[in-house]
């Protein structure tokens, strides 16, 4: 990334729902597939779960993120809607402006698309918008990244970034071991030097594992030796060494795959922001974004600090950056 | 000569007959070999010998292998009173190489073929009259969990074991040791043999299922150092080696180490030739979307073998149950000193470089399908 970049990441804030959901009773509504045992050996404890859909998780997060900041709707030049299911990336029946549409015009409810009601609702009308997808855990670091990338191309003052996905009814909250959460968050980009800098983004896809089920055995395999060389690939292309680097804040994937890959790079555990894991849960694609404000919030690193954010996303996508507070 | 021979139709005993019959033409042998009947004996042995030996003009003379009836778990080795007379009246040299070699055969099983079985052949050899030598076949691996340097000099050790297979040869060469009183007995400690020195496999066993298995991406560490060593040769630098010790070196009450000694494969390089020999037909590996497995300290592999347990991963499940039976000498960090009989035979007769082995026979595994086709 251009070293010289006066792009800054200038406010975060997340949206957990309130209610939450323990291992044992998602196990008992057939929504995990290994035991509760199991999940909570894993590191997971309660999982939050959203009553209304993510397009509403989205607009409250971002709305209140413009609000704390102070910043003008108008000046918003980019919104990036980055979802990981493509449920979340529609506007779904029963939610309002509009009926679903029915009959011979029902595939429109296919093109109800979050990302331009999201524009419309917080009167975002001079924000180009994108809906990025198909990115899994990465989606929102990528929507940040290409944000970045944009601003740096493109004379905007700001760009808003936001992710939300919330888990249709029914469908399994286990994702490949891992117990998933309901949230959105929404990062804003701007020009003030006072904001975060994101120094380095490091992404390695490997299209091959597109099918998380068929190939699941060689993901699992692939899984830490490739986490490993990303990392090691990031600090790399940052120039950094290990112990530059304050805290390594992960997604909230297991906490047992943060123990072993700790182990297979030789970071300590300690320096693995774990606390979310259980209380929050993995909220896919949030968590990394949702750790990075918790930790600045309680302290934990101070202006000056660099840390390091990992996520991987089904896929398989990898994604690895370094942030200076 | 007049050998009785104990699993001929073995890895090591077919190297042993293509071998006798290439070096000492004049030699007769006795192979014991297990069949419901004589008519299925005398099918085995002839499509043993087309196996051995597909070009007719390179096949032994009428005569000089006779193949006879018998299963070493039984006492008496089940012979016909015949074959047992004939036996203990004719054979002068004894080879004992039959045995269950599967990692992960319950003990009991293990102990069975590998220890009543080795009994129960000394017992019928006690009887010969003529014995000159008795040649019995161990391995390497009896060493255990024991850490460092294991020398032939080495027999008693409170270490525990990697796999029953190991303990059960472990108490066998006890047993034969006691015989060693009676009987002018040496013993042939044998490295993992995975193939022929041209890379074809005969029989394939554990440490072909893990190639398999990482060739497919599915092995994702190995615990030990990038220095472990993984002592693998080839069934005809065994064969070659325990049959030139026994015929000129001979030296009963001894044991002998046949492997690569110092020169056994690192770990780092076995990982490093099994992912330059997969990438050259399998597209996964040419691009990076499968990675060399790291090399992990035992905490690490523990906590990973674990994880892997608690998933409903099958692959995964496989990889560790094959590691179970081999892993324990990676972490163990031992060297076979073979430098003895390296001595011994010289340039004459060596070891293949095991780099090259390897490729040769992960190479085969692939155009075969792991022997479920033909080339
Ligand atoms: N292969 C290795 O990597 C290796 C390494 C170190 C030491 N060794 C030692 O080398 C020797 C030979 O091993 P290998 O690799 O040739 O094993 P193998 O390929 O599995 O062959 C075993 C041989 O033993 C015979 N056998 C097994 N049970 C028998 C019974 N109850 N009665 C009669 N014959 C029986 C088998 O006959 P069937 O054909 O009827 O099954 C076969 O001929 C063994 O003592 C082993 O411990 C082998």
């Amino acid at each position: 990334m251009n070293p010289s970049s006066s792009i800054r990441i200038h406010g975060i804030h997340y949206t957990l729902p309130e209610r939450q959901v323990g291992l044992e009773q998602l196990s008992a509504e057939g929504r995990l597939v290994s035991t509760p045992e199991t999940m909570r050996d894993f590191g997971f404890g309660d999982c939050r779960v959203s009553n209304v859909p993510a397009t509403q998780l989205a607009s409250t997060t971002l709305k209140a993120l413009l609000e704390r900041h102070g910043v003008d709707p108008l000046e918003v030049g980019l919104l990036i809607n980055a979802s990981v299911l493509p449920t979340s990336s529609l506007v779904p029946r029963g939610e309002s402006l509009a009926e679903f549409p029915t009959g011979d015009n029902a595939h429109l409810g296919l093109f109800r698309f979050s990302s331009t009601r999201l524009q419309d609702e917080l009167g975002l009308s001079n924000a180009r918008t994108v809906g990025l997808s198909e990115l899994g855990c990465v989606s929102l670091s990528h929507a940040v990244w290409l944000a970045h990338a944009v601003m740096e191309m493109e004379d905007l003052k700001y760009a808003l970034c936001v992710n939300a996905d919330v888990f249709p009814d029914g469908i399994k909250r286990e994702v490949v071991y891992n117990v998933c959460s309901d949230s959105a968050c929404a990062v804003l980009l701007s020009r003030d030097p006072e904001g975060l800098r994101l120094k380095t983004y490091h992404t390695l896809t490997r299209g091959y594992y597109w099918d998380p089920d068929g190939h699941q055995n060689e993901l699992l395999a692939a899984y830490f030796p490739t986490g490993k060389r990303v990392l090691e690939k990031t600090f790399k292309a940052s120039g950094l060494a290990r112990e530059e680097i304050k805290l390594l804040i992960p997604h909230n994937v297991s906490l047992r795959s943060w123990e072993i890959l700790s182990k297979f790079t030789g970071i300590p555990l300690e320096k693995i922001y774990t606390e979310n894991i259980r209380p929050k849960g993995h909220s896919v694609a949030a968590d990394n974004w949702i750790n990075l404000k918790d930790v600045i919030d309680r302290g934990l690193v101070k202006k000056g600090d660099h840390v390091m954010m990992f996520s991987f996303g089904l896929g398989a996508h990898w994604g690895c950056s370094i942030v200076q507070i | 000569m007049h050998l009785f021979l104990t699993g001929v139709t073995g890895a090591v005993g077919m190297e042993m007959a293509r071998w006798i019959v290439r070096n000492t033409p004049k030699a007769r042998v006795y192979a014991l070999i297990r069949a419901p009947s004589p008519v299925v004996l005398k099918a085995r042995w002839s499509k043993l010998a087309a196996k051995l030996w597909p070009d007719v003009s390179a096949r032994p003379p009428e005569g000089q292998f006779i193949p006879v009836l018998g299963d070493i778990s039984q006492p008496g080795l089940g012979l016909s009173p015949e074959d047992a007379a004939r036996l203990a009246s004719e054979v002068t040299h004894v080879i004992h190489s039959a045995a269950n070699v599967e990692l992960d055969a319950p003990l009991p099983e293990a102990r069975a073929a590998n220890v009543d079985g080795t009994r129960h052949v000394f017992e019928v050899v006690r009887s010969f009259r003529r014995l000159e030598r008795v040649g019995y076949v161990s391995t390497l691996f009896v060493a255990g969990k024991r850490p460092g340097r294991f020398l032939e000099t080495d027999a008693v050790h409170a270490s525990d074991f990697v796999n029953p297979y190991e303990q059960s040869k472990y108490e066998a060469e006890h047993l034969v040791r006691g015989l060693m009183k009676e009987m002018p007995i040496a013993m042939y400690r044998l490295a993992y043999l995975i193939g022929r020195d041209d890379g074809e496999v005969t029989r394939y066993n554990s440490m072909h299922s893990l190639m398999r298995l990482f060739y497919q991406g599915h092995v994702g560490a190995f615990p030990g150092t990038p220095d472990s060593r993984m002592d693998l040769s080839s069934n005809d630098y065994a064969a070659a080696a325990l049959l030139t010790l026994f015929l000129e070196h001979y030296q009963p009450g001894r044991t002998f180490h046949i492997g690569n000694g110092d020169a056994g494969l690192r770990l780092q390089d076995f990982i490093d030739t099994m992912t330059e020999v997969s990438a050259e037909s399998e597209r996964r590996w040419a691009q990076g979307v499968f990675l060399p497995p790291d090399v992990v300290d035992e905490d690490t592999y523990t906590l990973l073998r674990r994880t892997l347990l608690q998933t409903q991963n099958k692959q995964s499940h496989e990889v560790i149950r094959l590691g179970d039976t081999m892993y324990g000498h990676l972490l163990a960090n031992q060297i076979f000193d073979a430098a003895p009989v390296h001595a011994l035979l010289g340039e004459r007769v060596k070891p293949p470089p095991a780099k090259q082995l390897l490729r040769d026979v992960l190479r085969h595994c692939v155009a075969t399908d792991w022997g479920r086709n033909r080339i």
